[in-house]
């Protein structure tokens, strides 16, 4: 299938050629979505911008994700820990070392993209399955080391930080004020990954997934450029983790359970792999049914006392289980694959080909 | 119908007015084309005593070769004989048990693949091994890897320097996809393309990685009379105007027979015979090894 676009569109240069939205319409269309995400900031109240802030965080980890797995192959089962490696980093550099949010927010990306390249270093030697439990693996030893580790991390009990200083007199504890802060910071990570997907080193990410054998042949280092998937996806992790513990300002080792790592890769089989669209989809449905599912105990209670807590517990399992089963079934090229089909239809309209 | 493809290519028009002018001046910036005087002379490739088995399988069994400056090689052999072995153990996906390879004076024996690649010995596969998820045009982009020369960071934040590299090399690549008269698929991905165009891509990969050795495993099997010839000026086109050496691994012997400066002969393993295009048909041994000894005349 060639890639369709808008009829009438034509590159005259290859920065045309290149450019991520290329007419006027995607360029209005874009801009009138981001400027009305900041105006319902205003709008909105307390729980729906909590909603919101921790939906662009998983947004940003979702993209680390999409980099490593969607992109460069490498199959990672854990995830949420290199996400947790973020948020205690941060928490760690407030709490001991008293630096604010602002230094601990990129120290935590770098942390976490540093434990992920060491615990994606066996991609080297293995592959697709072994590498699926060489990682998971990764998030056990991570949640060993930060529970016991008491001295540093304070062990189950958890750390308490806090939110990002004022900026310009912009004062983060006021709650929409941290949404306009997490949706700045969610828009430009997007931006870098759309970036990296569409340079060098994105392409050679899809080289190595594509034919790694091909890609090492065809002057691609592929044990590097695994290596440097795992370091910018888990710098993603890293940063959606600092964003979600400012949020909270309380950290523990449940905030990234192991089904989380587990939730991230299924996701991103709904979202499509391989696509920066995609994830973000990924992400929103991931945490839009997650909200529903808490929405539904009180439902649960009344139509089943007593049993309410039982039901609400499998009841998101069954849910996300159920929606990655659909998926794999009627669309494994996910979300993504679907829109671009419903795009191409609509710009081919009323022919079918 | 009896033309060969030597009478067609021969008497082709000179298309060095459009297509692959780009990547020759990117080339040329980075090395001289090669001396006349060295040209059939000058000794590129060489390979020493090379031994490969797979366990009790001797895939090749104490090869010696040589590959000289402007010079195109075929290899030919049976199925199994071992030439797509020979060209692993080249590109340093195969490990030699034994014996040694040379690129200019340089031993690359023990080189990593993409280290050899570097060095320009771009080659292509047998069984068509691209990026199946990636357009023409992507995958002619990612085999520039090498020769772009920003690094990820300004990729990621998309600098104005990172951008105007982007379409150098863009154009680079434009400009070999024009060349191999691939203009109207260039964004098509490659998963969905006719076998025949599959070929081709991997040919323009080869390309895009600016070969001073180009190593050709089987570009025309499986394709029609019409479609080989087309292969066949592109081959000869990239061979006399980037003016590079190309190792031609093919079973068509009138291809072969056509093009080939020199023909190396592979059975099980062993190098049966070596020369020119006529000294090879009247060869017995090769003879035998293709249609039996009953044919040979010994
Ligand atoms: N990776 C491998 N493992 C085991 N045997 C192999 C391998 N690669 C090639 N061979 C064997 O080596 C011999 C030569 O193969 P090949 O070089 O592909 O032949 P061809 O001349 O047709 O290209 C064959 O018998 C093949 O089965
Ligand atoms: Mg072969």
């Amino acid at each position: 299938m060639a890639i369709h676009r808008p009829c009438g569109t034509f590159d005259r240069t290859y920065y045309e050629a290149k450019a991520i939205f290329r007419t006027r319409l995607q360029w209005g269309m874009i801009t009138a979505l981001i400027l009305a995400l900041y105006g319902i900031a205003f709008v909105m109240n307390d729980y729906l911008l909590g909603l919101s802030i921790v939906i662009f965080s998983f947004i940003v980890a979702m993209l680390g994700i999409q980099i490593i797995t969607g992109y460069a192959g490498q199959i990672t089962i854990g995830h949420a820990a290199f996400v947790g490696v973020g948020m205690y980093v941060l928490a760690c550099v407030e709490a001991h070392l008293g630096w604010s949010w602002w230094v601990g927010m990129p120290l935590a990306g770098i942390g976490a993209g540093l434990i992920s390249m060491f615990f994606g270093s066996p991609s080297g030697r293995l592959k697709e399955l072994y590498l699926a439990f060489a990682t998971l693996a990764a998030h056990f030893i991570i949640v060993y080391v930060i529970s016991n580790w008491e001295s540093m991390t304070g062990g189950v009990d958890g750390i308490w930080l806090s939110r990002p200083e004022p900026l310009l007199g912009i004062d983060f504890m006021v709650e929409h004020n941290y949404y306009l802060l997490a949706l700045t910071l969610c828009i430009a990570m997007i931006y870098l990954a759309k970036n990296l997907a569409r340079t060098k080193l994105g392409r050679a990410f899809v080289a190595v997934r594509d034919n790694d054998i091909a890609a090492e042949v065809m002057g691609i280092n592929i044990f590097s450029t695994k290596l440097l998937a795992f370091g910018i996806g888990g710098f993603f992790a890293g940063i959606g983790g600092a964003m979600y513990a400012g949020y909270n300002e309380y950290v523990n080792v449940e905030f990234f359970p192991l089904m989380d790592s587990i939730w991230f890769l299924g996701f991103l089989v709904v979202g499509g792999f391989g696509s920066i669209f995609g994830a973000i989809c990924a992400a929103v449905l991931w945490k839009c049914l997650d909200e529903m599912a808490t929405l539904m105990t009180p439902v649960f209670s009344q139509i089943l006392p007593g049993l309410a807590f039982y039901v609400t517990a499998s009841f998101s399992l069954i849910m996300y289980t159920l929606i990655i089963v659909i998926f794999l079934v009627l669309e494994p090229r996910g979300i993504n694959h679907r829109w671009n089909i419903i795009k191409a239809s609509y710009r081919l309209h009323p022919f079918a080909y | 119908m009896t033309t060969s493809i030597r009478n067609i290519t021969k008497h082709r028009e000179q298309r060095y007015s459009y297509g692959l002018t780009l990547l020759r001046e990117e080339m040329e910036k980075k090395y001289p084309m090669p001396k006349e005087e060295d040209v059939g002379k000058k000794v590129v490739l060489k390979g020493e005593g090379i031994n490969l088995a797979f366990g009790g399988l001797q895939a090749l069994m104490d090869i010696n070769f040589e590959l000289k400056e402007g010079e195109l090689l075929a290899i030919i052999g049976p199925n199994g004989a071992g030439k797509t072995c020979l060209l692993n153990v080249v590109s340093g996906f195969y490990r030699a048990q034994e014996g040694e390879i040379y690129y200019r004076d340089r031993k690359i024996t023990h080189m990593s693949s993409h280290g050899i690649a570097e060095l320009g010995l771009c080659r292509t596969f047998q069984n068509i091994a691209l990026y199946t998820g990636l357009t023409v045009i992507e995958n002619l982009m990612a085999a520039r890897h090498p020769h772009i020369k920003y690094n990820f960071l300004s990729g990621m934040l998309y600098f104005p320097w990172a951008s105007d590299e982007e379409v150098r090399q863009r154009a680079i690549c434009e400009d070999i996809v024009d060349f191999l008269e691939m203009d109207a698929v260039r964004n098509h991905v490659v998963g969905s393309l006719a076998y025949g165009l599959r070929k081709r891509t991997e040919l323009g990969r080869a390309l895009a990685l600016e070969p001073r050795i180009l190593l050709l495993d089987e570009p025309m099997a499986g394709m029609n009379r019409d479609e080989k010839e087309d292969m066949a000026r592109f081959i000869l086109d990239i061979y006399e105007f980037l003016k590079i050496p190309v190792v031609l691994i093919e079973h068509d012997m009138g291809v072969v027979m056509d093009v080939a400066d020199r023909i190396m002969v592979f059975d099980f393993g062993k190098q049966i015979a070596e020369g020119t295009p006529d000294e090879i048909t009247v060869n017995p041994k090769v003879i035998s090894a293709y249609l039996g000894t009953e044919y040979a005349g010994v």
